[in-house]
């Protein structure tokens, strides 16, 4: 609370909310920095050379161009599709670099050989890459962002993997060595094709065929790079394992891929950040993320999304358009999405869960965060195939500034999912008037014996809690964060601990300036 | 218009009612139509077959009347407007069936429907099929009304749909300030039959109220498909709005869809929806039958009482004994 | 302590006309004294207690608030509540997912740093929460759910008064403490709000019963009727009240 608004009493919190909804400000983003380094890009535009290119770049196998090309013959007859509510010009394809390296970044045998720059940015954004410092509990000391995080680092603290991916590549791989004596494969995904290829040939399009939809179509015949992870039977991955997405070059998209494979009776917690500097442009960011469970196996997946939003005009940001699905290939098992999303300009993206095996369960943990110009279309699809199939969806939406928040949703019953069960609880906040907050639930029920049930709510965030709050002693904004942070909380808790501070810090920090 | 002007299951709004396939074969009707006009494909197919009967336009002023229409027979459409003067109270009956008399029935009906400002309108639909399921199976029925309230109008409407082949019963409301709206429904959807409600209320102006209650029931190789969509504009502040559909499928082989939508702008409000789908509380089941009612009408007792919660006292009680009579009819319990 | 000076306010709904609550009120409650406002529905106790601590929706078109001479009128709620004014609400909120601890200690920890003064520790949180409770024969369980989530109202009252214990606040506004408690209850958090009393601080107590008044004895009474103060006296004058009613009295004021 400023000093002139002490003195000031407001004719009524809406007034204040409404009047002075004012809306992102650039230097809240901590993470807009741009590294000052060498790149080598593609040439601008996208067409068989390109892909051709991008394929040499990687040294990648042949079948592995072919499946690239193909996907690119596939997309040049696709349309983009317009169901989302969400509007953005028309994107110029040919009018981006798809692939962008530090010089030499090929040629990275360790971590001494990764540019100091490099590092300093990761280290800048809190994400240590030299393992030793990890194990010291020593975070980066360069910047802002380190000490940002609320709870230092403790050497009982759970050791953190990292695959850190700057522009087009993985720069660093922490702890792969470790990690393999458990078994547990864990590598850039481009480092896979070359190392794993019946791994990867097995699964890779498994789960999001090549022609699924039109992002996942370019992003097959694109990608960049991503993470690998394979964990064999019956291991239980003894480290989080996290990608940590970094764009930096003006001018380019991202096309992240990644593959996560847990075999009969294992278990994996993976985490990917992102982030990318401020710039006035439009940057797309088209992912692709599998995800397979065999029997008794479990995956869960977490997601802190930051990349820059745009500022408060809507100039700039991200455009996130994501094919996110895990399969619970075998019986009895689990895989859960947990996202907190609180950048990009756009955000299009359902992490979702095709409950192939009897006894299977998928979870959809979601936050959603707009304000500002940001729109965000976001939600899940929870395929239920097997027998005792069983699906949980908790969205949190919270809209602010002008900003639109929509969760998109399908829960769907086939016919031989004998007493299938989903729970789904849509709960959105505004606040003030210039936002939207809109709820897009599908359900299909092939099965008489499948129990669904939907709740949703739409709800401001009330007049009456804040003044209460506010009775005790606690501030405008902090007496916001706080009712929001309550509203997430259910949330919040299935994230690992150390994200789910972070994330609290994330959320703040987001709808800063949403109420004056 | 051609068969391929008709939407498919590609279309948003149509994805699990795809007129264009249900159409198929039937295309003669198209015949001599114009274009799609921006009101819908209902509306133009209403406007080809309304030719035969002239567009009908319905003005009431007198309080209390009621007002029925019946569409029963063979290609018959409605293309027409209402208008409920200021401060008058009105009655509107539709009765859409199938006599049989031709063994494909297409009944595509269109009404725009204003209310003006104080004024009541009771709408009541009754989409019943009179013969063997076979012949009605075959009918397609469309009806779309386009309502507009004025301030403090109050909007009263109940659907009952037996289905057919394809119905779709579309109603599309929008509220000035302080209208009071209660939209209840009735589905019956048995083998081979397709009944689809879909209702769209644009609550545009302040303090509107607004209660919708869904209930449904599917047989094996019934669909039932409800899409609610409440949209609340900026202008839609003391929005209180509450949609509820709740879904039962008695048998497998049965299907529901469900599309429950909000859409909101407006951050002074309170909007919620409830979607439930599956099947008969068992332990209600064991109660009754532990009194000593046997477990098929043990089944009939709950699903008749789960439907007829959503039959309101308002619909009179004339039809509301109608309705009762047909909900017991379908369910094949003793009256 | 606290002082009111021919205080006139309108309450102001979102939707319908404004309407004057308050007309004329006068009152002084001196640091270290307990006063009593008793009055029939309508008179404006919730409005004063509203607009003593700065809710939304009501305007103060005359006269004056202050306490220990600040004028209170023109600050936020939250930095009245850190000058030490705390309002226990006649129907206190539900505030889902946060904690009542959390939320009390968030509370105390904003209340001093407003004022300069270090924020509280955790184990010393954790101490006063403890006896607290215990004073106020609050399950401990009960703080780590929801502030009043699913609570009935009897437990949010003793809720309240539990955060009133934990703040210390300066000058305390009872609003209806006693609807919804047992005679059991009225006692516990009688003890709970005697506790605080002391030489430094002052308070007012809204009531429309004197059984109340039984636990917390008052030094002064004060009947509010139509927006103002139409007679003062001595506890006495809540007994008399209980006798023979608001209409006797009114009509002798």
């Amino acid at each position: 609370m400023s000093e002139g608004k002490e003195i000031i009493v407001k004719d009524s919190i809406d007034q204040g909310t409404v009047d002075a909804a004012r809306a992102l400000e650039s230097d809240k983003y901590a993470e807009g920095f741009v590294t000052d380094i060498e790149m080598e890009l593609a040439p601008k535009g996208l067409n068989e050379d390109i892909v051709r290119y991008i394929s040499a770049k990687k040294e990648e196998p042949e079948w592995m161009l072919q499946w690239r090309l193909d996907a690119f013959q596939r997309w040049k007859e696709m349309t983009e599709p317009t169901w989302a509510m969400i509007n953005y010009p028309k994107i110029d394809y040919q009018d981006a670099h798809y692939y962008a390296e530090p010089k030499g970044a090929a040629k990275y045998k360790t971590i001494d050989d990764v540019p100091k720059e490099i590092l300093e940015t990761y280290a800048k954004l809190g994400i240590p890459l030299k393992e030793q410092e990890v194990l010291l509990g020593v975070e980066g000391a360069v910047g802002t962002a380190a000490e940002a995080r609320e709870t230092p680092p403790k050497s009982s603290q759970p050791r953190v993997a990292v695959d850190a991916v700057f522009d087009s590549v993985s720069v660093a791989t922490t702890f792969r060595a470790e990690l393999l004596k458990a078994g547990v494969i864990f590598m850039s995904i481009s480092e896979a094709i070359r190392e794993y290829p019946d791994l990867v040939k097995q699964y890779l399009g498994s789960v999001v065929p090549v022609t699924d939809n039109f992002f996942a179509t370019l992003n097959s015949a694109v990608f960049s790079d991503g993470t690998f992870v394979y964990v064999p039977k019956g291991v239980r991955c003894p480290m989080e394992l996290s990608t940590y997405f970094r764009m930096n070059a003006k001018g380019t998209g991202q096309f992240e891929r990644t593959l996560i494979i847990v075999d009969e009776g294992g278990y994996v917690s993976y985490l990917e950040g992102c982030t990318a500097p401020m710039r006035d442009e439009n940057q797309l960011h088209a992912a692709v993320v599998e995800l397979v469970a065999l029997a008794d196996a479990e995956i869960k997946y977490s997601t802190v999304q930051n990349w820059w939003p745009g500022d408060a005009d809507g100039k700039g940001g991200v455009y996130n358009f994501v094919t996110k699905r895990g399969d619970c290939r075998g019986a009895r098992s689990r895989i859960s999405w947990t996202q907190v999303e609180t950048g990009s300009a756009i955000t299009w993206k359902y992490p979702s869960c095709v409950l192939r095996g009897d006894d299977s369960t998928g979870e959809f943990y979601s936050i959603a965060v707009t304000n500002g110009r940001q729109q965000a279309d976001t939600g899940t699809k929870m395929i239920h195939l097997g027998k005792n199939t069983r699906s949980r969806i908790i969205s949190k939406g919270i809209s602010a500034g002008k900003s639109n928040n929509t969760y998109r949703g399908l829960v769907s019953i086939h016919q031989k999912a004998a007493k299938a069960r989903n729970f789904t609880q849509c709960d959105s906040l505004l606040i003030g008037q210039t936002c939207g907050a809109h709820t897009v639930p599908y359900v299909e029920n092939r099965r008489g014996d499948a129990q669904l049930e939907h709740e949703a709510t739409t709800t401001k965030l009330s007049e009456d809690q804040l003044f209460y709050t506010r009775q005790r002693g606690i501030g405008e904004e902090e007496a916001v964060a706080l009712l929001v942070n309550g509203f997430v909380r259910d949330v919040l808790q299935k994230l690992p601990m150390e994200f789910a501070v972070e994330a609290q810090k994330l959320l703040e920090v987001s709808l800063e300036g949403s109420v004056g | 218009m051609q068969l391929l002007d008709l939407p498919s299951r590609r279309s948003e709004a149509w994805k699990w009612s795809d007129l264009r396939a249900a159409m198929a074969g039937q295309e003669n009707v198209l015949i001599g139509s114009g274009e799609l006009g921006s009101e819908g494909p209902i509306a133009a197919l209403a406007q080809v077959m309304g030719d035969a009967y002239g567009p009908s336009a319905l003005e009431i002023t007198a309080p209390g009347e009621t007002f029925e229409s019946r569409i029963t027979e063979g290609d018959a459409g409605q293309y027409g407007t209402v208008v409920v003067k200021a401060g008058a109270t009105a009655t509107l009956v539709e009765r859409l069936g199938v006599s049989g008399s031709r063994l494909r029935p297409f009944l595509p009906g269109y009404s725009r429907i204003e209310v003006e400002p104080g004024a009541t309108l009771v709408r009541v639909v009754v989409q019943a099929n009179d013969v063997a399921v076979g012949e009605a199976d075959a009918a397609i029925v469309l009806n779309e009304a386009v309502v507009k309230l004025g301030k403090g109008a109050t909007f009263r409407q109940f659907v009952l749909g037996e289905g057919s082949r394809l119905t779709r019963i579309e109603t599309s409301v929008e509220a000035g300030e302080g209208a009071q709206i209660e939209m209840n429904g009735v589905y019956l959807a048995s083998a081979k039959r397709h009944v689809d409600l879909t209702s769209r209320v644009a609550h545009a102006a302040p303090g509107v109220n607004t209660r919708q209650l869904i209930r449904g029931v599917a047989r094996k190789g019934g669909r039932g498909v409800f899409q609610g969509k409440f949209l609340v504009e900026r202008a839609g502040q003391k929005t209180d709005a509450a949609m509820a559909h709740n879904a039962l499928l008695l048998e497998e082989g049965a299907e529901i869809f469900a599309k429950p939508e909000l859409e909101i702008y407006a951050d002074d409000v309170a909007c919620a929806h409830g979607n439930t789908a599956g099947q008969l509380d068992e332990d209600a089941v064991f109660y009754l039958r532990q009194r000593g009612i046997p477990d098929v009408d043990a089944r009939a007792m709950i699903t008749r009482a789960f439907l007829i919660e959503a039959v309101p006292d308002w619909v009179g009680d004339e039809l509301k004994a109608e309705i009762e009579a047909r909900i017991d009819a379908w369910l094949g319990t003793p009256a | 302590m606290l002082e009111l000076k021919n205080l006139h306010a309108k309450v102001v709904p979102e939707d319908g006309p404004a309407r004057e609550i308050l007309k004329g009120l006068s009152l002084d409650v001196p640091a270290g004294e307990v006063h009593a406002i008793m009055g029939p529905n309508g008179a404006g106790k919730s409005t004063l207690s509203y607009v003593l601590t700065g809710k939304d929706g009501y305007e103060v078109t005359a006269g004056e608030a202050k306490l220990d001479g600040v004028n209170l009128l023109d600050m936020a709620p939250e930095v009245r509540a850190a000058k030490g004014l705390f309002l226990s609400f006649q129907y206190p909120m539900e505030i889902a997912g946060v904690p009542v601890m959390t939320f009390v200690r968030a509370a105390m920890n904003s209340q001093r740093k407003q004022r300069g003064e270090a924020e509280v520790s955790a184990p010393e949180f954790l101490k006063l929460s403890k006896i607290a409770a215990a004073k106020l024969r609050i399950d401990p369980e009960m703080l780590k759910r929801p502030l009043n989530v699913g609570f009935s109202g009897g437990e949010k009252k003793r809720l309240e008064i539990y955060q009133m214990l934990m703040i210390e606040p300066r000058f305390m506004i009872l609003d209806e403490t006693d609807s919804g408690l047992d005679i059991d209850a009225l006692k516990v958090v009688a003890e709970g709000v005697n506790a605080l009393r002391g030489p430094g601080r002052g308070m007012l107590v809204i009531t429309h019963y004197q059984r109340l008044l039984d636990h917390i004895k008052p030094d002064r009474v004060h009947i509010l009727s139509a927006g103002r103060i139409v007679k003062s006296g001595g506890p006495e004058l809540a007994l008399e009240l209980e006798k023979s009613g608001y209409d006797q009295i009114l009509k002798s004021a």
